[in-house]
Formats: structure tokens, sequence, C-alpha cells
């Protein structure tokens, strides 16, 4: 009788539904509708609808409904219970127990995955803290310098010194201005030819403690550096000089500086971008400098410089007051270097915002925005997969667990308590793979440490309590992120279906959702193998590349206090050299300097890299010379000749190198003739393009000598030269070869592919393993149709053809999507950072698709092998 | 005299009656509207029951579920004693009124 055609408006219906809960409104609504049903007989079904609806607002609006509302009583839900709670993870327990080969898989790879998680946030988490100690934290700033040479912007995080100078003068709104320069190194002496080196220590203005709190084991902060030659150590220095630590007071020379009395050791502190053995006055760096033991650096106002200027602003400064002065002098270094066409900004920096800011000539510790960043995009690659896994397998075993959720929906269970459950079970599941993957982060966080450079330093990875709870926050996200997608399949299911007969299989699978999951795993898997082979194709093509000079068994030697010409003589009489020249910097530690020089038009700057070499170095290097001649034997007090490179001359526009020979200009403040042209060469790391590049003479530069070695008996020769060395001098034999060197500048591309070939393997077994799951789930399901097949008469071979093609078709997809994206995104992206590179190759990318297929051919053989050869009696038997 | 009642109200106490065990909004509002020729909203007429609910003249139940109203149930109204001596009441008063004025209530022919 009724008209089952038409239907009232839903979302009338919606809005009373919403507006007063169905136990109040249950008879109201039935008697709409069926006022609609005699409404559709009498009228049209539009004017139905229309009654309907003035009806439903009558109603809604009407005294009996308000009654109503306020006379009922909702009985609290009781799904937030304890008693609930502790009955969904009962029943959590009992199915993961029912399920024992599921629940490891599933444990598993949520830990594996979760590890890498963890091991981003407790990088992150030390990041955050990383000079957090100080009290006056947010008061802060540091002045970073923005360099515009107008081919490029850098930030540099130092600035000039006399600029701290002027701040101190007229800055209004600053409390304290203090100066660090990072220079002061060197070598403590504790007996006669003993030293202790320590590679980094800071010149500061004595209010350095008045900013920066670092706790002091002895000594007093308000006077240790108001004394010029007054010394604090660091804990780990002063343990390492005496035995005890007990340095306060103690005098110890410093080789080439003089002595200095300890007034204070710091102690082992939290995290700081600062990083230092030693702090030193500034009045002690004025003095070594008009000692001549220095270098003069203090006036300088070259736009890069090794000091660094922080600011304590006043309380409610923010620090507008001090832009005025910044601008004028921003604009008197712009303008004091003619010759050098830059312009200078500054910027002011918060103290916590250092650690993550890309800045160039860092003070100590640098993280980096990009880096961090990569890394947590990473570990969401491999932790997604994961989660892909949970949910996949979940839904796959959906089938076991329909008749549990029929019934609760039956006996009273709404879907959002059906989809809590779900979720509470999920959260379990993945606070149990906490516990894994916490296992499996501390057995792997030193091997990463190792992996990062200078790891150890920036990051300690200590589980403290915020990062436990930081963990426990993870966890349950990535058991909701994970649970989400079942549970809300399982809060859908039609109770009266899955009770009735549990072959309603086909429509509980979800096929397309799963399959759709399976492929994604698979992408990303092979995105991971793809980037790994392509990054060691990379790491090879750098190893062996060419870099346009001999790098085969040349041993750098640093010269120190031996001079060239003993050096030369003493070395050059053992057998087992070929050749020795000098240079100021070596290849693949990568200090070369740089000068700008005006172009011939006089509006241009250009800048121009330079080395410092003896007439020997082109020559032994094997640097082919294009035209002219090398550096003459005779050197001559003044510096004369320059030699300069391919790129040189296209930037400056001399013309053929033959043309340019002879011609003079004005180069680092010396009028200098170009005497020969060499052929391009890589002096900067591959990541670099080829760059104007000068070779200048002179011996004051010199801090290396190059030993070219005829490579019979390597150790025996090296022996030689440490004794002979050692009657010349007393300072330590320093010595590596160009090769290691070379190898250690690529010690980037080793931490990539480390950190990428881990994470492929991470990323690459949680996806074979939910893959196992789903292959073992669908075998099972599929026992009987393959015991009817048999006895069909299909033999075995052709019983895994069924099983496995639609496997297979999905891999195939992975592949075919896989492919192209990760050689778009290796090819715009990752080696675009290095303008040298090795091409994305056939072989690669055929070896990773070759290594994904063996692995996939393997578990889906195995399980579909398993099944197909069951005896079909056994599993008929029920028919 | 307590619990006054009004027109509709006696109308709706009344159909009640006159349904018995079958009083449920709809037949209620049909009901009435068959007899008196006019219009009813379902909102006013639940207002009124629902003031009837609350002065006591009304008791309500639900009854069982149904085939045609999506499987909702209805709720049967029933008259409560006080509700059917208030019924008297108000009744009792219009006997005592037309008797007393029959005289002057006759209709001109």
């Amino acid at each position: 009788m009724t008209d089952v055609k038409h239907h009232p408006p839903r979302w009338i219906k919606r809005i009373f539904e919403w507006y007063c809960s169905p136990e109040i409104a249950e008879d109201l609504l039935g008697d709409m509708d069926e006022l609609f049903y005699h409404n559709v007989q009498k009228f049209s079904v539009q004017r139905a609808k229309w009654k309907y609806i003035f009806q439903s607002l009558a109603l809604l609006f009407s005294y009996g409904v308000k009654s109503r509302r306020r006379n009922y009583y909702r009985i609290p839900d009781t799904y937030h219970s304890f008693a609930m709670y502790k009955s969904y993870s009962k029943i959590a327990f009992r199915s993961l127990a029912k399920q024992k080969v599921f629940a490891v898989i599933n444990i598993v790879c949520l830990a594996v995955g979760m590890s890498v998680g963890l091991i981003a946030l407790a990088a992150w988490v030390d990041i955050m803290q990383v000079d957090n100690f100080h009290t006056n934290k947010e008061r802060i700033y540091r002045i970073n310098t923005e360099v515009d040479d107008f081919n490029n912007k850098r930030i540099y995080a130092s600035s000039h010194a006399p600029l701290a100078e002027r701040l101190r003068s007229e800055g209004t709104g600053v409390d304290e201005v203090v100066s660090v320069n990072r220079t002061f190194v060197g070598e403590i002496v504790v007996a006669s030819n003993v030293s202790i080196p320590f590679e980094q220590g800071y010149f500061v203005t004595p209010n350095f403690f008045k900013v920066f709190n670092f706790p002091l084991l002895a000594g007093n902060a308000s006077t240790a550096l108001t004394k010029p030659f007054t010394i604090l150590l660091s804990q780990e220095l002063a343990e390492k000089l005496y035995r005890d630590g007990q340095a306060l007071g103690k005098v110890i020379e410093i080789k080439g500086l003089g002595n200095f009395e300890v007034t204070g050791v710091v102690a082992t502190h939290p995290r700081s971008h600062f990083f230092f053995h030693a702090l030193t006055s500034l009045g002690t760096l004025e003095t070594l400098e008009e000692q001549g033991k220095l270098d003069r650096t203090l006036e300088s106002v070259k736009p890069v410089t090794r000091f660094y200027t922080y600011l304590l602003l006043g309380e409610g400064s923010d620090g507008e007051s001090i832009e005025p002065v910044l601008e004028q002098f921003a604009a008197e270094v712009t303008n004091a270097s003619t010759e050098k066409k830059v312009a200078v900004t500054y910027q002011l920096e918060q103290l916590a915002d250092i650690p993550m800011s890309e800045t160039y000539n860092d003070v100590g510790l640098s993280w980096g925005y990009v880096s961090v960043m990569i890394f947590f995009f990473l570990s969401a690659l491999v932790l997604l997969p994961a989660c892909f896994n949970y949910a996949n397998i979940s839904v796959a075993r959906a089938l076991k667990r329909a008749k549990e959720i029929g019934l609760r929906k039956v006996s009273g269970g709404e879907s959002k308590h059906i989809f809590f459950q779900m979720v509470v079970e999920t959260i379990i599941v993945s606070l149990i793979s906490l516990g894994g993957a916490m296992v499996l982060f501390y057995l792997v966080r030193d091997a990463y440490l190792d992996m990062i450079v200078h790891g150890s330093r920036t990051f300690s990875l200590e589980i403290t309590p915020l990062t436990f709870l930081v963990f426990l926050g993870f966890a349950i996200v990535t058991g909701f992120i994970a649970g989400v997608l079942p549970a809300s399949y399982f809060a859908k299911l039609n109770p009266i279906q899955t009770l009735r007969n549990s072959s309603a299989s086909g429509k509980l699978s979800k096929v397309s959702i799963r399959k759709g999951l399976i492929v994604v795993q698979f992408v990303l898997s092979l995105v991971f193998i793809l980037g790994v082979s392509i990054v060691i194709k990379q790491y090879r093509y750098a190893l062996n590349f060419d870099y346009g000079f001999h790098k085969e068994n040349t041993l750098n030697v640093q010269l120190k206090n031996v001079s060239e010409k003993v050096f030369k003589s003493e070395i050059g009489r053992l057998s087992d050299v070929q050749s020795i020249s000098m240079s100021s910097f070596v290849f693949g530690n990568w200090e070369s300097s740089s000068e700008y020089m005006m172009l011939p038009n006089q509006t241009d700057s250009l800048e121009v890299f330079e080395m410092f070499v003896d007439e020997n170095y082109i020559q032994n290097f094997d640097i082919k010379m294009l035209a002219g001649v090398g550096f003459p034997e005779e050197r001559s007090g003044e510096e004369h000749y320059i030699i300069v490179n391919e790129r040189f001359l296209e930037k400056t526009g001399l013309g053929t190198p033959h043309e340019a020979l002879g011609k003079s200009f004005v180069f680092g403040d010396k009028p200098l003739t170009i005497r020969g042209v060499v052929k391009n060469f890589n002096f900067l790391p591959l990541h670099d393009q080829i760059r104007p590049f000068a070779f200048r003479c002179n011996p004051d530069h010199f801090r290396f000598a190059s030993v070219r070695l005829r490579s019979n008996e390597i150790g025996a020769t090296l022996a030689a030269l440490e004794s002979t060395w050692n009657r010349l001098t007393d300072q330590k034999f320093e010595a590596r070869f160009l090769e290691h060197e070379l190898e250690d500048s690529l010690v980037n591309y080793k931490s990539l592919v480390r950190i990428f070939g881990s994470l492929g393997v991470v990323a690459v077994t949680i996806s074979c393993l939910g893959l196992l799951a789903v292959v073992i789930s669908a075998a099972e399901s599929r026992v009987r149709e393959m015991g009817i097949r048999k006895v069909f008469g299909a033999n075995i071979i052709s019983l895994m053809m069924t099983m496995a093609s639609g496997f297979m078709k999905l891999i195939a997809i992975a592949i075919v999507i896989a492919t192209p994206l990760t050689y778009l995104m290796f090819d715009a992206f990752l080696l675009k950072l290095y303008v040298y590179r090795a091409s994305i190759g056939v072989l690669e990318l055929a070896a990773g698709i070759g290594l994904l297929l063996t692995l996939v051919a393997i578990i889906v053989g195995s399980q579909t092998f398993r099944v197909a050869r069951i005896n079909p009696v056994d599993t008929l038997k029920y028919e | 005299m307590k619990g006054y009642i009004g027109e509709f109200e006696e109308l709706v106490l009344l159909t009640v009656a006159v349904l018995g065990d079958g009083a449920y909004g709809v037949s209620i509002k049909e009901d009435i509207e068959a007899r008196s020729n006019r219009a009813i909203s379902i909102g006013a007429l639940h207002s009124t029951i629902a003031r009837l609910e609350e002065k006591g003249f009304l008791k309500s139940f639900l009854g069982g579920a149904t085939q045609e109203r999506g499987g909702r149930r209805k709720r049967f109204y029933q008259l409560t004693h006080s509700g059917k001596a208030a019924l008297h009441d108000i009744k009792n008063l219009r006997d005592e009124l037309w008797k007393k004025s029959k005289a002057n209530l006759a209709l001109d022919l």
C-alpha cells in the first residue's frame, strides 16, 4: 500500500534526527512518514513533499517537541567507560591471538616502520632542545649577513666586527652585544714534543656568559674573560689535559699563540649551536693581531668574516630601534668594497630559529631545515606502507570478524561504537609495535648517527621523558591512521548480511581499495630501490670522476713550520718520491679562497677562485696547459704572473687562450700578467660548476706539499717520509692521500647512499611482508576453488598461474607507475643538485625492478604452490 | 474546578476516547479533520497532546514495530481517569448551561 517509489525529502529528516534523538522522535517521524504516503496518494508527489517539509518545520518548532526534549533524559553513552575499554582491549588481544601469523606480520611491519619515525622524532626533539637552556633565550638574536653579488644571494651567519662596536655605542634597546670569533684553534703543549690540539674555540667578548648561560664547572663566569690571555676549557678538554679535570688556575701554552691562564671549565652542557673546546677573550685576539701572530681581521669589512654578533635585546624591544644602525653600516660596508661589487644587508635571527636555518659559514653546529624535512618526508614514506599493511590485512581478514561485528550491531552497537572499537584495537597494536620499534631504535641509533655527518655531535637521540611522550603520541596517531580505513569499513558492515551467511565475501573484500594500497606500497618500494641504485651509481661515478688532474699516489703533507726549501730538498731525496709541489689548499677539502675582480667593462665584478702554487704544481698534477707556460723557476720577490682557466677567459672576455697571454689586470690589489691558460678542471666539489679560477705564485701562502710517489711500496715510503719529517721538526706529521681526501669529500653521497639504502630495505621489507599476508589470506580463501579446479583436471602450474596472475598484474601496474616517477623525481630533484652527474641508465632501473620481481615471485610462488599442492580430497570432503 | 481544558483539547480528548485502542498521532489528526472539516497541523496536535499529558489527562505507550512507516513504532494514547473526569466536568457544566438557557437558545425557524 505504501508507494515505495517515493520518499520524503531526506535532508529535513536528517535535521529532525539531529535536533531530537531518535528515542524521542521515533513516533513523530513515523507519523510524518505515514502522512506523506497518504498525501502521495491524494496529491502529487511534489505537493506531498512540500507538505512534509512544512509539517516537519511546524513540528520542530512546536511545543510538543520542546516538551519532549525537555523531559528527555539521555542515558550517558557507556562506550567511553572503563569497562568498555577493558572489553575492547580483551577482544583485541583475543583476536590477535587467534590470527598469530597476521598479528606478527602487522606488529613487525608497524614496528619497523615506526622505528624510522622514532628516529626522526627524536632528532626533531633534539633540535627543539638546542639552546634551550639560556635564561633570556627569547631576547637573544644573531645578526646574519646577506651578501648579494648579483649572481646569487647567500645568507651568512657571520657579520662584521666593527658592526658590533657600532651597535655598542649607537644601538638603543640593546642590553648586550656579544662578539664571537671562531678562529681560536691551536695545540696545547703538554710536554716538549707532545701537544693536544683542539679543533674549535672562540674568541668572545667578556659579556658572553651574561647572555649565554653555559654552566661552569669551575671559575667565575663574570670575571673569567675580563683579562687577556685567560682561557676557559671545555670539560672534555680539561679532562684530556688533566686526569682529575682540575684545570683552574693552571697556565697552559698554546703553540704559536702564547701562555694562557685557565680561569674556568665549561661543564658538559645541553646542545647548543655553539661548539667549542676553549674560550678566550676578544682582547686576546686584538693583542695577537697586534703582535702579528694572527692575520688582521678585526677591522675587516670583507663580505664574509669569521665574526659573529649576538644581541641581547632589551625587555620589550623587537630590534626595530637598531634597524637604522644596521642599514647605515650595511651601506658603509657595501660602499667600502669598490672593486668587489656586492650588496650587504643585515638580518636579525632569533636564537630559537638558528638550528633550523640555512646559513653559510656557521659558527658551530648546523642542522639545516631542508635535510631535516627530507628525512621527515622519507620516514613518512616508510611508515605509510606499514599503515597500509595494517589496513590491508585487517580488511582482508574481515570475514573472520564480520560475525562478531554483526552480533555487536544487533545487540545495540552503533556504527560509531564499532568504529571506536576498531580504532582502539589498532592503537593497541601500534602500542605493542612501539615496544618493538623502541628496541629497534636502540639497535640502529648509533649506526644512524654514524651515517650522518657529525651525527653524534648534532644529535643525541636519547630517550628522555619528553621524547617518550612524543613517541606515545606518535604511536597513537599512527594507530589511528592505520585504523581509520578498516574501522570505517567495519562500522559500515550490514549486520543482516554478515549474520545470514558468511559467503557474502565478494562484497566484503573491498577489492579495489586493497589493490590500490598494494600498488601504492610497491610503488614506494620501487622508488626506494631504484633511488638507491641511482645514488650508488652517482657515487661510483663521482669516485671515478675525471677531475682534470692527476689524483693517484699523491700525498698531501701539511707543511706546518717546515720551510718549502727544506722540505723539497730533504723529502725530495727519498727514492720513491717522483716530484714535489706546493699549494695553499688541496683538492678534496675545497677550502679555496676567492677574490673579486673588476671586469674590463668596469661595471661588473667577477668572483675568481684562487690557489697559490709553486712552479711544479701544474706539472705535478698533470693539469693540461692550453697556452703559455708555467710559473718561472726563479721567483723574484714580487708576484707578477697569473695562470687562469678557460672559464676565466670566457667570463672576462679576454679571448682565446693564445690571445689572452700577456694581458695584464689588477687582481687582489696586484697588477698581474697572464702567463698561461689551463684546461678547465674541477677544483670545486661536483655539485658545483667549474668557476673562474686562477693559479698564483706566492710562497707566503703555501700550506701543503703534494708529494707524488712512485707506486711501489707505499707503506715503506710513508714510513721513510715520516722519519725524515721528524728530523726536520717536532710538529706532528700529517699527510693524506689525495684519493682519500676526494673520497672523504663524497661523504655526503655516502650518507645519502646509506640512509637511502637502509630506508629502502625497510620499505621493501614492509611491503613484502604485507604482500605475504595478503597472499596467504587470498590463497586460504580459494582453497576450495583450487580443489574443485584440480578435480576437473587442472595441474599445479596452471593453478598457480590462476592465483598469481592477479598479484602479478598489480606489481606490473606498480612498476609502470614507479619507473617513470623515480626517473623524473631523481632527474629533476636530487641529481640537479649535482652539476656533474651520472646519467640514469636502463641497467639500474632493470636491476631494481628485477630485484623486486624476484622477491614478489618468491612470496607469491611459495604461497600459491602451498595451496595448489593440497590434495583436493582434504579440501572438498565437506562438500 | 481543576484542570481547565480548552476547546481543541476537549476535541482531542474526545477523539482519543472515540478511537479507543487505535488512537495515535495520524489517526487522531485524520479523525478530527474528517469530523470537524478543518485542517490541523501535526505540530499543533502534538503540542496539545504534550500539554494534555503534562496535565495528566492522557497517557501514552509505544506500540509494536510497523511495516508501513519504515518500521517505526506508533505512540498510542489513552485517557487517564482524571482525563475522563475532566471531560465529565466540562460536559456537566455544559449540560447545566444548556438546560438553563434552553429558552433563549431556540433557533428561529
